[in-house]
C-alpha cells in the first residue's frame, strides 16, 4: 500500500495545488482583489505570484523527500517511477501555473 | 492425484450450474466477463444503428427523416448508450475476464460484487432501453445541461431515465473498479511483485482508480438534478442562488477523465499485443507504467476544457489550456515507446496488427486535433462544431475501438480455443476503416466551415450538402464492416476448427491453461519471476496442470486462492471463495426497485427497497465467515499461510478503501459545490443564513470523536483478545448522539426549495446522516456478532473494517456540521 | 473559415499553422510506422539506448518543445482577443431564449432590434451575453469566436467587422428542439449608416 501511495502522491499534489490555485483565482476575482494596491501590484497578483511559487517550493518537497532515504522505496522498480512522476508532477505545475504570473488578470 | 483427476475435482467445484440458474447464480468471474462482453457489444450495436439513423437524417439537406424531437432522442442516447452502456462494461469485462488469467489466480477479490456489479449494468441498461422503445429517452444531449434539462424546460420524464438510469449503471461501474483494484493488488501469484505485472494490470489499475476519482462527480451531479426536478431544490437556477455552471462543473469533472477511462484500457491492450506481434517485449515498462499514471491525473486537470466558452476569466483558461497540451505528453511517450518495440522486434502483420495500425493513423490525427482544440481561440470558433465530434472519433473509435478489435482477435483463441479460417476480419478491418475515416474526415471540414454539432437540419445553401452526403455514405461502409466483424465471430464460435494453445507464441499466464479456459482457470497457481513467465519456462502449463505449484490438491469443496503482499508479491494468506450464490441479482434487483421508485416517483417504494438492500447486505457480509477459524493451514510446497478473514487487513478491508476513496471523492465534489456556489453563483447572499447552534455543534463532534475513540478501543480490545463491549458501546453511543445533532440541524435547514443555499446545507447534512446511520448499524451488526458468537472467528478483521467506515462517518459528521454551522460568520 | 474581422482573421491563421505542424508530425510518426516493417533490426543495440531515443528524445523532448511553443502563441493570442476596458467601443446587448435573439444598445436606450444585431464596422464591438431560458451560445463565425450565453451571468465578447456587410450568426449550444433553425444576422453599417440608425432609435 505505501509503495501505491509513493507512485500516486506527486501527481496527487499536482492536482490539488493546480485545483487550489485556479480556485484562488476564482475567489480572488469574485472578492474584487484586482482592485487593491499592495506595494506596486494588485492584492491579486501578489497572491497569485506568491501561490505559484509556494506550489512549486511543495512539489520541489515532494520530489526530494521520494529521493531521500527516509521515504524512498525498497523497491528500485518503484523508486525510479516515484521519482519520474515527481519530477513529471514538478514540470507540470511549473507547466500548468505558469500562466499566474502573466496572464491578465479577471478578463 | 493425475492431472485429469485433478482437474474434474476442481471443475466441480468451480463450476456454475447448468441452464439459465447457472446465468443467474454464476459468480464465476470467466462467466461475469463473457456475459459482460457479450451485453456491451449488443450495447455497441444499439449505439452503432442510432449512429447510422443520425447519419441517415444528415444525409440531405432540409432532411424529413424524422422530426427534430425524436433526433435529440436519438443523438442523446447514441452519446449516452456509447459512454455509459457500453465503452466502460466493455472494459470492465474484458478485466473481469482477463485479469485473474494475466495474474495467475483463479477468481476476482469478490466473486459476488462483479455478479452484482454485472446485474446493476443490466438493469440500469435495460431501463435506458425501454426508454428508447417508449419514444421516451432522454432527449438535451448527453451532457444534460441545465436550465434545458431542468423540469421547466424538460418536463416530461425523458431526463429523469437518463439521471436515474445513468446514475445505476454507475453503481456498477464503482463497484468493478473497487474490485480490480483490491484484486491487482492482492490476488496474484507468489513471486509477481509490481514491476513484474502484465503491463495491462497497469493500466487496468490506473483505470479502475480513475473510476473511483471520476464518477463521483457525476453521481453526485446527477443526485442535485434530480433533486432539482423531483423537488425544486434550486442548486442550477441562477434566480435562486444555484448556477447553471456548477452542472458544468461536475459533468466535466467526471467527462474529461472519462475519456482517458476509456483510451487507458485500450492503451494496455496495445501495450500486451503489439509487442507480441513484433516478436519483442515492450521498450521502456517503467516509463510506460509512469506515463499512464500521469495520464491518469493530468486528466483530470482539462475538465474545464470543456467550459472555454463560458465566460471564465482568460486566466483560469489558461490553466486549463497548459494542462490540456500537457497531457499529450504522456500520450506521446506511449505513442513512441510503442514504434520504438516495433523497431526493436521483428514486426509480423497479423489481423489484430492490422488494426493496431489502424489505430495508429487515427488516434494520432484525434490525438493533433485535440492540441490545436486545448488552444483556446481556436476552441472558441471550433467548439460546439461538427470539428468536435470528427476530434472526439477519431479518439474514441481511432483511440478504443481499433485496439479493441485489436484485441478481440488476439484473445479470441483463449476464449474458444478455435481457430479462425476465413479472412472475412481483414475485409472487415479495410471497411471499418475506410469508411471510418470517410466519414470523419468530412465531419471535421464541415464544421470548420461552420455546421454546428445537434442540428437536426441544415439549409441547402449552406455549402454543406456534398459533404454530409459523402459522410453518411462512408459511415454506411463502416456500418458494413462491423457487422461483417459480428458474423466473422458469430462463424467462429459455431464452425472453427480448434486451435493450438498458444497460437502468437505470448508469454504471459492467460496462455497458460487449456483453451477455452477451465472454470478455475489455473490447477495450481504458479510462481512468478519474469515478466513472461510462459516464455521463459515453455513447460510452465504442464507443471501447473500436474499441481506442481500452490494449492494444487482441491481440498473439500472449497474455492480457494491465494493473496500476496501487494508490492513484493510474496504469498500472505489463503482466501475462500463463496460460491454460486442468488444473492448478487436479488441485491441488484432491490437496488434497481429504489432506483425505480425514484424514477417514477413513487417514493414510499424507496424506504421499503432500501430496507431490502441493507437486510441483504447484512445477509451477504455475515455469509462471508465460518464459523471457526481454523488457523495456519498447509497450501502446497510446504508452505503453511493463515485464512485471509483472520489476518488484520481482510479483503473486505481492503474493498473498503476503495469505496471509501470513491465515497471521499463525492464528497469532496460536494463541498466544492457549497463552495462554488458561494463564491462564483449569481444572486448571492441568500436572505436567511444558517444560525449557529452551539448544542448540535457540541453534541455532533463529541458524539463524532466517541465513536472513533470507541472503534480504537474496541481494535485494541480485539487484537489482545480481550472483550469488544467497553469500546463498542462508547461508538454506539457516540453515533446515537452524532446522529441526533444532525438530524436536528437538518430540521433547521429551511425552506429548500426558496433558494439554493439552505438545499445545499440540507444535502451536505444528509450526506453526513446517512453515513452516521451506516456506521450505527455496522456497529450493531458486529454488537450482535459478538453477542452470538462469543469469540467468533474474525473478530480482528471485522472490527477494523468497522473501524474505516466509523472513522470516514465521524470525520464527515464533524466537517459538515462545521462547514455549515459557521455560515452565518463566514461572509 | 473566411475570416471577416481582426478576431476571426488571426485564429484563421493559427489553425493554418497548426493543420501544418499537426500534417508534419501525423507524417513522421506514419513513416516511422512503415520504416519498422521495411528495415532488418540491428542485431545488437542495447535496450537503454534505444529507450533513449525513443522516449526521451521523441517521447519527451519532442513534444515538450513543440507544444511550449504552441501554448506560449495561443495564450498570446488569447490575450489579444480578451476584451480589456478600452474607449471608443461601442457596446450592445444580446439576449438568447429559445429560439429567437433580442439586441439592445448602450448608445440608443430603448431601442431593440429582434433577430439582427447592428454594429459599426471597424471599430471593436463589446457584445453583453445572457440568457432568459437556457444555455445558448452567441456565434457570428466570420466576425469572432463563441461565448455562452448563460442565465443569470453576463459574458462580454468582442468581435469586430472590418468591412460594412451582412454576416450570418447561430445560437451554437443545444438548446431544444428548435435548435437548427436558431440564427440571427449581424449588419455592420458604414459610419453613416450607424449614425443613420441610431438616429431612428431617437426620433
Amino acid at each position: 500500500m505505501k509503495d501505491v501511495v509513493r507512485i500516486v502522491i506527486a501527481m496527487l499534489v499536482w492536482l490539488a495545488l493546480f485545483s487550489a490555485l485556479y480556485g484562488l483565482e476564482g475567489v480572488g476575482c469574485a472578492a474584487g482583489w484586482q482592485h487593491i494596491q499592495v506595494t506596486g501590484a494588485t492584492l491579486f497578483q501578489a497572491a497569485m505570484t506568491l501561490a505559484f511559487f509556494v506550489a512549486l517550493l511543495i512539489l520541489a518537497a515532494v520530489l526530494v523527500g521520494l529521493r531521500s532515504p527516509l521515504f524512498r522505496s525498497a523497491s528500485p522498480f518503484i523508486a525510479h517511477i516515484s521519482i519520474i512522476l515527481a519530477v513529471a508532477a514538478l514540470v507540470a505545475g511549473a507547466w500548468t501555473l505558469f500562466p499566474a504570473l502573466a496572464l491578465s488578470h479577471c478578463a | 492425484m493425475n492431472a485429469l483427476a485433478r482437474h474434474r475435482a476442481l471443475s466441480r467445484i468451480w463450476s456454475s450450474q447448468p441452464g439459465w440458474r447457472g446465468v443467474i447464480s454464476t459468480v464465476n468471474h470467466s462467466d461475469i466477463g463473457r456475459m459482460f462482453l457479450l451485453v456491451a457489444t449488443l450495447f455497441f450495436l444499439i449505439g452503432g444503428v442510432l449512429a447510422m439513423l443520425i447519419r441517415t437524417q444528415l444525409a440531405t439537406p432540409h432532411s424529413a427523416f424524422v422530426a427534430p424531437a425524436i433526433y435529440d432522442q436519438i443523438f442523446t442516447m447514441h452519446g449516452t448508450v456509447m459512454m455509459f452502456l457500453f465503452a466502460i462494461p466493455l472494459f470492465e469485462g474484458a478485466a473481469v475476464y482477463l485479469l485473474p488469467k494475466l495474474l495467475g489466480t483463479r477468481d476476482l477479490a469478490y466473486p459476488r460484487l462483479s455478479a452484482y456489479g454485472f446485474w446493476c449494468y443490466v438493469f440500469g441498461g435495460l431501463m435506458l432501453v425501454f426508454a428508447l422503445l417508449a419514444g421516451l429517452a432522454p432527449d438535451s444531449g448527453w451532457f444534460m445541461y441545465p436550465p434545458l434539462s431542468s423540469s421547466a424546460h424538460s418536463p416530461g420524464v425523458n431526463t429523469d431515465f437518463w439521471l436515474i438510469g445513468v446514475t445505476f449503471v454507475e453503481v456498477s461501474a464503482i463497484a468493478a473498479a473497487v474490485e480490480i483494484c483490491v484484486s491487482i493488488l492482492k490476488f496474484r501469484a507468489p513471486g509477481m511483485s509490481l514491476d513484474l505485472m502484465p503491463i495491462f494490470a497497469w493500466y487496468a489499475l490506473v483505470t479502475a482508480l480513475m473510476i473511483l476519482m471520476g464518477f463521483p462527480p457525476l453521481i453526485l451531479g446527477s443526485i442535485l438534478l434530480e433533486l432539482e426536478r423531483a423537488f425544486g431544490f434550486p442548486f442550477f437556477e441562477s434566480a435562486l442562488g444555484g448556477s447553471p455552471l456548477l452542472w458544468q462543473h461536475l459533468f466535466w469533472l467526471f467527462g474529461h477523465p472519462e475519456v482517458y477511462i476509456i483510451f487507458l484500457p485500450a492503451a494496455g491492450v496495445i501495450s500486451t499485443v503489439l509487442p507480441v506481434m513484433a516478436r519483442t517485449t515492450l521498450l521502456g515498462y517503467r516509463w510506460v507504467v509512469a506515463a499512464a499514471v500521469a495520464l491518469a491525473f493530468l486528466s483530470f486537470g482539462l475538465w474545464v476544457h470543456h467550459m472555454f466558452a463560458t465566460g471564465i476569466p482568460h486566466m483560469g483558461l489558461a490553466f486549463f489550456s497548459a494542462a490540456s497540451t500537457l497531457v499529450a505528453v504522456p500520450t506521446g511517450i506511449q505513442i513512441f515507446a510503442w514504434l520504438g518495440t516495433l523497431w526493436k522486434g521483428r514486426p509480423r502483420l497479423t489481423l489484430p496488427m492490422l488494426y493496431i495500425i489502424g489505430f495508429f493513423f487515427t488516434f494520432v490525427i484525434g490525438g493533433l486535433t485535440g492540441v490545436m482544440v486545448a488552444i483556446v481561440p481556436f476552441d472558441w470558433q471550433a467548439h460546439d462544431t461538427a470539428f468536435i465530434t470528427a476530434h472526439l472519433h477519431y479518439v474514441l473509435f481511432g483511440g478504443f475501438v481499433f485496439p479493441m478489435l485489436a484485441g478481440l482477435y488476439y484473445w479470441l483463441p483463449q476464449l474458444t480455443g478455435r481457430k479462425r479460417f476465413f479472412r472475412i476480419g481483414e475485409m472487415a478491418f479495410w471497411l471499418i476503416f475506410l469508411g471510418f475515416n470517410g466519414a470523419f474526415v468530412a465531419m471535421h471540414w464541415a464544421g470548420l466551415l461552420g455546421q454546428r454539432r445537434r442540428i437536426a437540419w441544415y439549409p441547402e445553401d449552406a455549402g454543406w450538402t456534398a459533404i454530409n452526403l459523402f459522410s453518411s455514405i462512408s459511415s454506411f461502409v463502416m456500418a458494413i464492416g462491423v457487422a461483417m466483424v459480428v458474423f466473422d465471430i458469430a462463424l467462429h464460435a459455431l464452425l472453427a476448427i480448434r486451435g493450438s494453445r498458444n497460437p502468437w507464441g505470448a508469454g504471459t499466464l492467460e496462455w497458460a491453461m487449456p483453451t477455452p479456459p477451465a472454470a478455475y482457470n489455473f490447477a495450481s497457481i504458479p510462481i512468478v519471476g519474469d515478466r513472461e513467465p510462459l516464455a521463459r519456462d515453455p513447460a510452465l502449463a504442464n507443471k501447473i496442470a500436474r499441481g506442481e505449484y500452490f494449492l494444487g490438491e482441491p481440498r473439500g469443496e472449497l474455492r480457494e486462492t491465494l493473496t500476496v503482499d501487494a508490492a513484493s508479491g510474496i504469498p500472505e494468506a489463503l482466501v475462500i471463495f463463496p460460491g454460486n450464490s442468488t444473492l448478487p441479482i436479488a441485491l441488484a434487483a432491490a437496488t434497481g426497485a429504489a432506483f425505480l421508485g425514484a424514477l417514477i416517483r413513487v417514493y414510499w417504494v424507496i424506504p421499503l427497497a432500501l430496507l431490502f438492500v441493507v437486510g441483504l447486505s447484512l445477509r451477504w457480509g455475515w455469509s462471508q465467515h465460518a464459523a471457526n477459524c481454523p488457523g495456519f493451514q498447509n497450501v502446497g510446497r510446504a508452505t503453511l499461510l493463515p485464512q485471509a478473514i483472520e489476518t488484520d487487513r481482510s479483503p473486505g478491508w481492503w474493498g473498503s478503501v476503495f469505496l471509501l476513496v470513491a465515497d471521499t471523492v463525492l464528497f469532496g465534489s460536494l463541498f466544492f459545490g457549497y463552495a462554488f456556489l458561494w463564491t462564483v453563483g449569481p444572486n448571492w447572499p441568500p436572505p436567511q443564513w444558517l444560525s449557529l447552534s452551539v448544542l448540535e455543534l457540541a453534541l455532533g463532534l463529541i458524539g463524532a470523536a466517541a465513536a472513533a475513540i470507541g472503534l480504537h478501543v474496541a481494535a485494541r480490545a480485539a487484537s489482545r483478545g480481550a472483550s469488544l463491549w467497553r469500546g463498542l458501546l462508547i461508538a454506539l453511543a457516540g453515533a446515537a448522539m452524532t446522529i441526533a445533532a444532525l438530524a436536528m440541524t437538518l430540521t433547521r435547514a429551511g425552506q429548500l426549495t426558496d433558494y439554493a443555499y439552505g438545499a445545499t446545507v440540507f444535502v451536505m447534512i444528509a450526506y453526513a446522516l446517512i453515513h452516521a446511520a451506516i456506521a450505527a448499524i455496522m456497529i450493531c451488526s458486529l454488537a450482535y456478532r459478538t453477542l452470538r458468537g462469543g469469540a467468533s472467528c474474525p473478530r480482528k478483521s471485522n472490527v477494523n473494517i468497522v473501524r474505516l467506515w466509523t472513522d470516514y462517518a465521524a470525520f464527515v459528521a464533524a466537517t459538515s456540521l462545521v462547514a455549515t454551522q459557521f455560515s452565518s460568520y463566514l461572509t | 473559415m473566411d475570416p471577416a474581422g481582426p478576431a476571426a482573421a488571426r485564429i484563421a491563421t493559427l489553425w493554418w499553422t497548426m493543420l501544418a505542424g499537426s500534417a508534419a508530425i501525423f507524417a513522421l510518426v506514419m513513416l516511422l510506422l512503415l520504416i519498422a516493417y521495411r528495415r532488418t533490426p540491428a542485431p545488437h543495440q542495447s535496450e537503454h539506448r534505444q529507450e533513449r531515443f525513443w522516449l526521451y528524445g521523441l517521447g519527451l523532448a519532442f513534444p515538450l518543445v513543440t507544444l511550449a511553443a504552441l501554448l506560449i502563441y495561443g495564450l498570446v493570442l488569447g490575450e489579444t482577443l480578451v476584451p480589456k476596458s478600452r474607449d471608443n467601443v461601442v457596446r450592445v446587448r444580446a439576449e438568447a431564449r429559445q429560439w429567437s435573439w433580442s439586441f439592445g444598445y448602450a448608445d440608443a436606450a430603448g431601442l431593440r432590434t429582434q433577430g439582427v444585431l447592428h454594429i459599426p464596422a471597424g471599430g471593436p464591438v463589446d457584445v453583453e451575453i445572457t440568457s432568459l431560458d437556457v444555455v445558448h451560445s452567441f456565434w457570428a463565425p466570420r466576425l469572432a469566436g463563441k461565448l455562452d450565453a448563460i442565465p443569470g451571468q453576463v459574458n462580454v465578447l468582442r468581435i469586430e467587422a472590418a468591412e460594412p456587410g451582412e454576416y450570418h450568426g447561430v445560437g451554437a449550444e443545444f438548446s431544444g428542439p428548435g435548435y437548427s433553425g436558431d440564427a440571427f444576422t449581424v449588419i455592420a453599417h458604414d459610419a453613416a449608416g450607424w449614425a443613420a440608425f441610431l438616429g431612428r432609435a431617437t426620433e
